[in-house]
């Protein structure tokens, strides 16, 4: 059996040279905030090149290249590109699974010998690549990675960028890990890799080479599974389900005070319960955290606060409890970036019967103010404490899975 | 190089290829611009409207086209200009 991973190459800011010709071949820069502060979100294969990539800041983005052109997001591109490289991919056998906007997975169906699948894959992988350019845009350049699990697959496409073709089997897996580094492979982050680097284990190669009983004594049933990936077996097929749910936004201007902050955390709230309600989720718990500027070099340092709520997808409950900790556990010093976090969610429809008549009619007011929304856009009726907020936490698009994309996905 | 954001109504004629609206000429100014490619078309809900954009290259240049389903209006809403 074999996995095909598509994943497209800088793809917001391929998709911006797409739609104006002008800007290919020169250096793009996707951030929200054009400001120095600002973080590039996704840079071209132009800007990359002079070593600008996600995270690094505008500043020094503009220093490096000093005619970069920064541009802000637009989700609503992102979105129809992928729905229509992910139409192009249902047109193949096998079980499609989005990974994020721009990476979608397909497990081909099994037939023939190992070789058989392995032309048919490569030869289907060149096949979308060149559809997705006739079809969908000509600057639009994507790498495909095959293998014999989802780990190798992704492994691969990321190996030969951009625009790359690239198989990883029994034949030159070896190799391959030789030439990574551990945070290379998609789910070791810098901790697990100083964990992993503790025990003896520098490399990709490392894991691949000591036997399985080895790295379960050093790293226990991690280091198993990490055999198992690294030697093909596909023990990564788990369902794309929603654990957590929320919204953050960049403050134009750092700021502790509380009364600045309400009307960005009432939007805050108020788009996380609307999408709680959309859903069909309840929260059960709530984090509100933040990045704080502090000391005279203005670093940068970790805020947050953590609250229990009994299940809700309610504004008023949410921004209560929000509002409640901002106060109680207020940060350090000025925010740059809040985010409003709930999780422990669980299905609307479990929902126990209140015996308070002021829950059923906010929960009439709720549905009333969806559909208002629904019918007349977006914040057209919004608690009066997010007055002042307009400009602030617009449309974002997640990395990680669009639940937008996520719901259509279910539905194809 | 840079864009001009204008959000000027102007006239539009298309054409439908495969059920979809597509722009082939722009008049702007008492002036009229040939549209020589579509480069991306995306959507967006606005209310009950729902607003289609086209980026496109025309004889004179890149622009952004607005139509808005509710009114069958259409809007230039940026030029660019290369160089």
């Amino acid at each position: 059996m074999k996995v095909l991973h598509l994943d497209m190459d800088s793809f917001f800011a391929t998709v911006e040279q797409q739609a104006r010709p002008s800007l290919r071949g020169r250096p793009v820069g996707i951030a929200p905030v054009d400001s120095p502060g600002g973080t590039i979100v996704a840079a071209s294969i132009e800007a990359k090149r002079y070593g600008v990539k996600t995270g690094t800041k505008v500043a020094e983005a503009r220093h490096r290249i000093p005619e970069i052109i920064i541009l802000p997001p637009t989700p609503e591109k992102y979105r129809v590109v992928h729905r229509r490289f992910r139409k192009i991919m249902s047109d193949y056998r096998g079980e499609l699974k989005p990974r994020s906007v721009d990476e979608i997975a397909l497990w081909m169906e099994p037939g023939g010998s190992e070789p058989a699948e392995s032309a048919r894959a490569r030869e289907i992988g060149a096949e979308i690549k060149r559809r997705i350019r006739d079809e969908v845009g000509e600057w639009l350049s994507s790498s495909v990675g095959i293998g014999p699990n989802w780990l190798l697959a992704k492994t691969a496409s990321n190996f030969r960028k951009p625009d790359g073709l690239f198989e990883i089997d029994r034949g030159n897996v070896r190799e391959v890990l030789a030439e990574i580094s551990l945070t290379d492979l998609c789910g070791i982050a810098e901790r697990m890799a100083a964990r992993m680097q503790l025990v003896g284990i520098g490399s990709p190669l490392d894991l691949y080479d000591l036997p399985p009983w080895e790295l379960k004594r050093r790293l226990g049933i991690v280091g198993y599974y990490w055999h198992l990936r690294l030697h093909g077996y596909a023990i990564d097929r788990e369902d794309w389900g929603t654990k957590s749910l929320g919204h953050s936004s960049v403050l134009p201007r750092p700021t502790a005070d509380p009364r600045r902050l309400k009307p960005l955390l009432h939007k805050l709230c108020h788009r996380v319960a609307r999408r709680l309600r959309r859903e069909g989720w309840q929260a059960g718990a709530l984090t509100i955290s933040g990045t704080v500027v502090s000391g005279p070099a203005r670093e940068w340092g970790q805020w947050g606060a953590t609250a229990r709520l009994a299940p809700t997808d309610r504004h008023h409950d949410i921004f209560g409890q929000a509002w409640q900790l901002l106060l109680r556990e207020p940060p350090a010093g000025p925010l740059r970036k809040i985010a409003v976090k709930t999780y422990a969610l669980r299905p609307a429809d479990h929902e126990q019967p209140s015996l308070f008549d002021l829950d059923r009619r906010r929960g009439a007011l709720s549905t009333g103010v969806d559909r208002a929304n629904d019918r007349w856009g977006e914040f057209t009726v919004i608690p009066a404490g997010m007055l002042g907020s307009e400009n602030l936490a617009g449309d974002a698009i997640a990395f990680g899975q669009d639940l937008k994309l996520q719901r259509e996905t279910a539905a194809d | 190089m840079g864009t001009t954001v204008l959000n000027e109504r102007v006239s539009v004629l298309g054409k439908f290829e495969a059920g979809k609206l597509l722009p082939v000429l722009l008049r702007w100014r008492g002036r009229r611009y040939w549209v020589q490619k579509l480069n991306l078309h995306h959507e967006r809900a606005e209310g009950g409207d729902r607003l289609h954009f086209y980026s496109v290259t025309t004889d004179a240049g890149e622009c952004v086209l607005r139509y808005s389903r509710n009114d069958f209006s259409w809007t230039l809403e940026e030029v660019g200009f290369s160089g």
